[in-house]
């Protein structure tokens, strides 16, 4: 379970990566949205928490919400 | 420099920009989403040439956050967010990015203060329990302090070198708690004194200060009636009406810099305020105490995480709240001067001069307001433009203007004749309110401040090249008392107590 969620993490971040700001800090241009699971998009924010990146540009993620039901969805950010 | 007897020229245009509004409030509460989040909601941004007695040569940078406090609102009262970042920022080349950015982050320690009840430590639900003073706060149950970061180049990847206390060689500063009242503080005014810190900034020879804490609310405006349809009469007396938050504190960022270390090329600086959150937070469901203070080991009422995101920003007065769109009001405080250009519209066409035409009848100024454009995104050549020119919106002041003296200071500024007040940077006492709105309807279209010498073109108003309306002083009928202001560092009053016990004591 532990692997499952580290390596889902992961693979959102890699996702995000490619969604976040340039080298110059300019959001990155319009480009087809991307469908991102939301727990696991907030989970990756939290695990590269940076004083010095850019925050990631949204208006191009369409978000997933397959844990509204799931009120133990963060408890792996809360313990 | 530029010394003239005109009377409103050039830079109200900044002011008039701003003017593009009905309703004015500084920035209180300027934004839909900002509204939920008062601890980061900045309000009020002042940089002007210190008028302090011996401090000639010095620039006073304010920066105000979480409006309109009520001095009685306990047990919690007015605390910064832990969890954000306060900055200034300085752009003293004109490329409309930041050259220079003092970055403030605080740290709330709960002490966790018990009184036993019945054989048992039972923890007390008040931040004092008790008098407090500068030198002993054993009866404080809660202490903020904070860090001052002097960051060179761009705000997040630029040069970071801490501020420290000029005399003890300290990175961390006290802030005082608020005023609660006089049984709990017995002299506010001097407690607070204590807490404005000399201070050696980062490659300046010279020490600066840096002081942090709730303050009078310096803003002046008559608030409510503004907003219902400007329910006034906007050409009548200058006083005829309330300062309706003359009741209200708030809380300061106060710097003292010498200029030397703040410009460039020229001798003017661009200045704007923003705070940002972390981008991710998560509600926890069952939140944990703390013994000392938030840390990994004890989840709070939420968890935050992700990279700092902007969600203030404030550099003149009333931009936001008057002249930026409802549909742009979020993206404004989001976004950088750099960028400005997308917000181009609500200068050149104003929304406020066609408010008031609806509203009085007076006929608005013709666009493109090129007035506007002027003082508020370029600067006034030859008086506020930087070296470079982007348009961009910032407060700008040339430090090479000498300060007025405090009891001289004319309160409607570069348009009341004193060269030293807004738009040239912006003091307390400036009546920003009354300086915008008459700038809005047209009183600097086609004004030139230098006369017949080089520079100081305002700008048309589409076609008009000289004032519209008869140069009308339009205001909001509340007017600034230079008496409710210090005149020392850091000038803002000092707060106004949630209760006034000793004089009513037995």
């Amino acid at each position: 379970m532990r692997l499952l969620l580290a390596t889902t993490v992961s693979l959102a971040t890699l996702g995000l990566v490619a969604c976040g700001g340039d080298d110059d800090n300019d959001p990155p241009p319009p480009r087809a949205q991307a469908t991102v699971d939301y727990t696991a998009f907030v989970k990756t924010q939290l695990a590269t928490t940076s004083d010095t990146t850019d925050p990631v540009s949204v208006n191009n993620l369409r978000f997933r919400n397959q844990t509204n039901s799931n009120e133990d969805a963060y408890n792996s950010v809360l313990d | 420099m530029l010394r003239r007897p005109v009377l409103l020229p050039a830079v109200c245009t900044a002011a008039a920009l701003l003017a593009s509004s009905t309703a004015l409030a500084s920035s209180h509460r300027e934004a839909p989403f900002i509204t939920g989040m008062p601890k980061v909601d900045g309000t009020d941004f002042y940089m002007f040439n210190s008028y302090e007695s011996g401090r000639d040569g010095y620039v006073t940078l304010i920066a105000n956050y979480l409006p309109l406090q009520d001095a009685y609102g306990g047990p919690n009262y007015f605390s910064l967010d832990d969890d954000a970042i306060y900055e200034i920022h300085i752009d003293n080349d004109g490329n409309a990015m930041e050259d220079i950015t003092f970055q403030f982050q605080f740290n709330t320690e709960r002490k966790n203060a018990t009184v036993n009840v019945g054989g048992t430590d039972v923890p007390v639900p008040l931040i004092n329990i008790g008098a407090i003073t500068a030198n002993d706060t054993s009866a404080q149950n809660v202490l903020e302090s904070y860090t001052v970061k002097m960051i060179t180049g761009d705000r997040r990847t630029g040069n970071v070198q801490s501020i420290t206390n000029a005399g003890s060689g300290e990175d961390t500063f006290a802030k005082p708690v608020d005023n609660i009242g006089t049984k709990s503080i017995a002299d506010y005014a001097t407690y607070a004194d204590n807490f404005i810190y000399d201070v050696t900034l980062p490659d300046c020879p010279m020490p600066g200060k840096v002081f942090v804490g709730q303050r009078q609310e310096g803003f002046v405006v008559n608030l409510g009636e503004v907003f219902d349809l400007v329910a006034l009469d906007p050409l009548g007396a200058r006083d005829s009406r309330n300062n309706i938050l003359d009741d209200k504190n708030v809380t300061s960022l106060a710097l003292e810099v010498p200029a030397d270390c703040l410009t460039g090329d020229n001798t003017v600086v661009g200045g704007w305020t923003t705070a940002s959150v972390r981008q991710a937070s998560v509600i926890n469901p069952a939140p944990q105490g703390s013994s000392t203070t938030a840390s990994t080991d004890a989840k709070g009422p939420a968890v935050k995480g992700g990279a700092y995101t902007q969600v203030s920003r404030l550099g003149s007065p009333l931009v936001n709240e008057v002249v930026i769109g409802l549909p742009d009001k979020d993206r404004f405080n989001a976004s950088e001067p750099k960028d400005d250009g997308q917000f181009a519209t609500y200068v050149t066409n104003p929304s406020l001069p066609a408010l008031v035409n609806v509203l009085f009848s007076v006929p608005a100024p013709e666009t493109p307001r090129n007035d506007l454009v002027t003082v508020f995104l370029t600067g006034v050549p030859g008086v506020t433009q930087l070296p470079t020119v982007t348009p961009s919106e910032m407060l700008r002041l040339n430090t090479g203007i000498p300060a007025t003296a405090a009891g001289a200071q004319v309160d409607l500024g570069v348009a009341g004749g004193d060269f030293a007040g807004f738009p040239n940077g912006r003091r307390p006492v400036d009546d920003v309110v009354d300086i915008a709105l008459t700038a809005a309807e047209g009183f600097l279209c086609g004004a030139d401040v230098n006369g017949a010498d080089p520079g100081g073109e305002i700008g048309n108003c589409g076609t008009q090249d000289s004032q519209v309306n008869g140069g009308a002083i339009v205001n909001d009928g509340a007017l600034p008392d230079p008496a409710a202001y210090l005149t020392t560092f850091p000038y803002l009053n000092t707060p106004l107590p949630g209760a006034d016990n000793v004089a009513a004591a037995p």
